[in-house]
């Protein structure tokens, strides 16, 4: 089907905010203003851009850590404010870059720090939809190295046992931190599992949104009906495991080859977009500026924010929600 | 030394129709145990040597590490990988047709759907080709057996059958964008409203504008099988057939997907001698799809012009290869 | 009242929750039509098919699941056969369960109950009769409660299932087949919130702290005890997460002397956690050094050697005689044949083959 010209400028403008994140996070590393571990998914964006719109007020979702185009479910500061450990970002800031959520609002699922490990969560919050006969479709998407957790198999026979309306995303970027697919796995794709459990899988290309939301849309219609499925998004990550990765383990020939394979999907965007006539050059520079101011405010609001203090997160309060009978 | 070529597509019977569809997966597992039963066969047929495209999986590899390991009771001593730069793209299989071409290899096993068949034949029309179905819509391959497919190549690489025996010119559709050739489709060549290339495969029938097709038979599924709907084209036949398609009252069901079976209304359709030029001057942004994957972009105002040929590659008959072999005391021990 | 077995008053209990709330769910290997391999709670699954679940052989599958479901608002009780096979889920219990409430910034809290039938009296050896208190209580996020009595079990149990964290609730295998008691007809007098200790008798010389099967052993020393002038007073803490350290205090406060018995593991055990809480509180009121009772360091055999691994009677009478500075009777100095073993094996098939 074609895509209105609103819907074309969404998908553009959450790439952006994927590539323009990033690349704030970088600016303020650099300035030593932020502290921890951040990982970036560059040329990775079209994943988000295709599929983020896909996501309805019923669905729930489940990024992973290369996800900052998620953001565009959140409310941009507190996002950024949750990041930087400020009292009045999501989740009071304890849940750094990864583990901010909110289940009950925004249906944003936490993103667990062992890779890999929320498979079979997401799969029960699809089970409690469906025995609550409730609508929506959950989305959780994990990396090639998460897709090797034992866990997603479990998950896909959950699914299929119960007919769960969930969509499981596997970014297939080549390399599982600094290992190649290659070495982690006999298959180049993974979709092929699915199918010994009677679950659809589909490998996309993905540096081209188009085709991915036009997947996403096939595989939810399916999840809704009770129809699991599994959606692999070939791309390449042009950037290392985290902010500072040197990348020793890549070398010139591989990067070309598939840099050439899997083209900056921005760039790529933009061309289709001017090609078919449905934004002028000045038009996409106008839609990332407005982007990239939406997140220096963001950062701006959210330095202005109290900090997180080690007093706050302690207490029997904060680890049960029934502290009733005595000393914990 | 008798030479096989073997392009066996890593993606092919993959792609997002799965979603819609109970189409057939054919998995990389499953591939490589199609490869295995070609390579076994044509071995025990005769003496050649094989050469496999390269391929992001390493099916090859696979198959290296699996005549490497201990008790392996095949032969696969025959199989070399084919040393050339990978793009992972369908340039893959073009390049490496063309290839199979230049170093004179007696016949080119091709495993995929019509779109790796199409890729094939954009790389070669001279090398006899055995076309086998591993992919979503598979019009133009054949649903064949590894081993009997190891066994015609083995059997024609072996000199068992003159090409000209069992092998003839496919027809083909070319395709010509605003005076330039810009590519052929081996089934059909559909007019598609939706202008993006996207996921590549159609699955809103009401986006189809034109089918051209080489054959239809409303006994497939594809695109071809809507025009099918009106009229048979075999594959022996010398012409094609064009039809349009509208938004109007359905007036025939049609197979038009794996599993999907509906109403769409056809009109127009007529029979396209070989060689016929249809010409169009679009009026609407939308892509040219090439045997079931959109391709070409197209704007208002592009002329769009195509035309049925016998330009299309050698395609061997399998089977035929098989019993001339036989009925000339090929197999006898 | 109603006079019940443990199995009984468990599955009474679950049973009226699941009446009462339509988002209590029952899940686990085999608890369908089977009735679940721990205590055979048939009215379930006839009551209620739909909430019932029979799960594939998945302990990390199934209890990733009723995390999620957890997360969602339901509030699953997930059968383990063996707790031993916790092990298996380990991640979804530590970080799914325990961590959600916490990380979510208490928006997101988890009812789940995980129960299982813990120690020997399987006579099925090493990967199926451990203690697992010590190794799960590390988890700040978890409630571990470890009844011994029916009368406990049943206002616990519904107690748990309406709590809003994730609770571990581990039986006794060799006493959920034996205890009998009787429970309240009516609801309101049934709930036993977690955190509050039960004097189970009351004594002057020595307290002794202990749950499931060295609790039954330690109410039998105590009879053996009051016969050579030695007054015993048991606490049974019911929970050891939250853990009513005060009851203890006050008991220490009194006698002066302490015992800690269970049938974990001695080294790391929940023993070891009471033995220094008390230690940083009233060392001035312990007139003699604490005495852990416990199994040693090593696994259980298979068949019935498992009663001469574990702790038992006279390891608790040898215990208390230790920090009394007592000496010891003849009868009591080596390993003694535990009483009643064969009675044991009498009265389980009652359950076993219903």
């Amino acid at each position: 089907m074609a895509y209105s010209k609103e819907q074309l400028v969404e998908m553009y403008k959450i790439m952006q905010k994927a590539r323009l994140f990033d690349k704030k996070i970088a600016t303020e590393s650099k300035k030593g203003k932020l502290v921890g571990m951040f990982h970036f998914g560059t040329n990775q964006e079209a994943l988000e851009g295709g599929l983020m719109p896909c996501i309805g007020p019923d669905d729930y979702i489940k990024p992973y850590h290369r996800n900052h185009g998620c953001l565009s479910l959140c409310d941009m500061k507190l996002y950024v404010a949750g990041m930087l450990e400020r009292t009045t970002g999501y989740n009071m800031g304890i849940g750094g870059d990864y583990h901010q959520q909110d289940i009950r609002d925004l249906h944003l699922l936490p993103i667990d720090g062992l890779i890999g490990a929320d498979w079979l969560y997401d799969t029960g919050v699809a089970m409690a939809l469906k025995l609550q006969n409730k609508p929506g479709v959950v989305v959780t998407i994990n990396g090639d190295g998460g897709a090797q957790m034992g866990g997603l198999y479990e998950s896909m026979n959950f699914a299929s046992l119960f007919d769960l309306p969930i969509v499981y995303v596997i970014v297939n970027n080549g390399v599982a931190m600094t290992t190649p697919t290659e070495k982690e796995c006999k298959c180049s794709e993974i979709s092929g599992r699915a199918a010994g459990f009677n679950v659809k899988g589909v490998s996309v290309w993905g540096q081209d949104p188009i085709a991915i939301r036009e997947a996403m849309e096939a595989a939810m219609e399916g999840a809704r009906r009770g129809e699991p499925a599994l959606l692999e998004i070939m791309t390449y990550r042009k950037c290392g495991h985290y902010f500072g990765d040197p990348r020793e383990y890549e070398t010139p020939e591989r990067d070309a080859r598939m840099t050439e394979k899997y083209p900056d999907p921005i760039v790529r965007f933009e061309k289709v977009l001017q090609e078919m006539g449905v934004c002028t050059e000045e038009e996409l520079k106008g839609y990332a500026k407005e982007v990239k101011n939406e997140i220096a405010e963001a950062f701006e609001w959210a330095y202005q924010q109290p900090r997180l203090t080690g007093n706050m997160t302690k207490g029997a309060d904060k680890i049960f929600s029934n502290t009733e009978g005595g000393k914990l | 030394m008798p030479l096989i070529g073997i392009a066996c597509n890593p993606q092919s019977g993959k792609d997002i129709r799965r979603l819609l569809t109970a189409a057939t997966t054919i998995d990389d597992m499953e591939k490589l145990n199609i490869l295995e039963r070609i390579l076994l066969s044509a071995a025990a047929v005769g003496e050649q040597s094989v050469c496999l495209m390269p391929d992001r999986l390493g099916y090859g590899r696979l198959l290296l590490q699996k005549r490497n390991s201990r008790g392996y009771p095949g032969d696969l001593s025959q199989l070399e990988i084919y040393d050339m730069d990978r793009t992972e793209t369908q340039a893959d299989t073009i390049f490496f047709a063309s290839e199979m071409e230049r170093i004179g290899a007696d016949v080119l096993i091709v495993m995929g759907g019509d779109g790796t068949s199409r890729a094939a034949a954009k790389g070669t029309r001279r090398v006899p080709m055995i076309s086998m179905s591993t992919g979503t819509n598979n019009v133009y391959p054949e649903l064949m057996e590894g081993t009997v497919a190891g066994m015609a190549a083995a059997a024609l690489a072996g000199g068992m059958v003159p090409a000209a025996e069992c092998a003839s010119p496919a027809k083909c559709i070319e395709i010509w964008k605003n005076g330039t050739l810009v590519d052929l489709a081996l089934i059909d060549l559909v007019f598609c409203r939706n202008p993006f290339v996207g996921s590549r495969a159609i699955w809103n029938y009401e986006e189809i504008d034109q089918v051209v097709v080489t054959q239809c038979s409303m006994a497939s599924i594809g695109f071809s099988s809507l025009v099918g709907t009106a009229l048979r084209v075999t594959r022996e036949e010398d012409c094609g057939a064009s039809a349009e398609f509208t938004d109007g009252a359905p007036n025939t069901l049609a197979p038009v997907g794996a599993g999907t079976i509906q109403g769409v209304h056809i009109q127009n359709v007529r029979r396209l001698p070989l060689g016929e030029r249809v010409t169009r001057t679009m009026t609407y942004q939308g892509t040219l799809a090439l045997d079931g994957e959109r391709e070409i972009f197209f704007q208002p105002g592009d002329v769009i012009t195509c035309a049925v040929t016998r330009g299309g590659p050698m395609r061997v008959d399998a089977a035929r290869a098989i019993e001339y072999a036989r009925t000339h005391g090929c197999f006898q021990l | 009242m109603r006079h019940v077995s443990y199995a009984q008053a468990l599955e009474a209990a679950v049973f009226e929750e699941m009446q009462r709330d339509s988002k209590v769910y029952y899940m686990g290997e085999d608890v369908g039509v089977f009735g679940g391999a721990i205590s055979k709670m048939y009215s379930l699954f006839q009551t209620f098919p739909e909430r019932v679940m029979d799960m594939p052989l998945d302990e990390k599958g199934f209890t990733g699941i009723a995390v999620g479901m957890a997360w969602m608002g339901l509030r699953p009780i997930v059968e383990f056969m063996y707790p031993d096979f916790l092990v298996l889920a380990m991640n979804e219990v530590a970080h799914g369960a325990c961590k959600e409430y916490w990380l979510s910034n208490q928006k997101v809290p988890v009812p789940m109950v995980i129960r299982s039938a813990q120690g020997i009296g399987s006579q099925c050896g090493a990967h199926h009769s451990e203690c697992i208190e010590g190794w799960m209580m590390n988890y700040p996020g978890l409630k571990i409660a470890v009844p011994t009595f029916p009368e406990d079990a049943y206002g616990m149990m519904k107690y748990a299932i309406r709590d809003n964290d994730p609770v571990l609730w581990l039986d006794c295998r060799t006493t959920i087949y034996t205890e009998e008691a009787d429970i309240p007809e009516k609801e309101k007098d049934a709930l036993i919130p977690f955190g509050k200790a039960r004097v189970r008798r009351e004594g002057t010389d020595v307290t002794i702290v202990a749950w499931h099967k060295l609790l039954k052993d330690a109410l039998a020393a105590a009879d053996d005890l009051e016969k050579q002038g030695i007054s015993c007073e048991i606490i049974d803490p019911r929970t050891l997460i939250p853990f009513d350290i005060e009851t203890v205090l006050a008991s220490v406060r009194k006698t002066g002397h302490l015992v800690i018995a269970h049938e974990a593991n001695v080294r790391g055990g929940f023993g070891a956690e009471i033995a220094a809480q008390v230690t940083e509180r009233e060392a001035g009121a312990l007139k003699a050094p604490i005495v852990r009772v416990g199994t040693p360091n090593t696994y259980i055999p298979v068949g019935m050697v498992e009663w001469q691994i574990v702790p038992d009677k006279m390891d608790v009478i040898r215990a208390i005689k230790k920090t009394l500075g007592r000496d010891l009777l003849e009868e009591e100095k080596g390993q003694v044949e535990v009483d009643g073993v064969a009675e044991l094996k009498k009265s389980r098939p009652k359950n076993d083959e219903a």
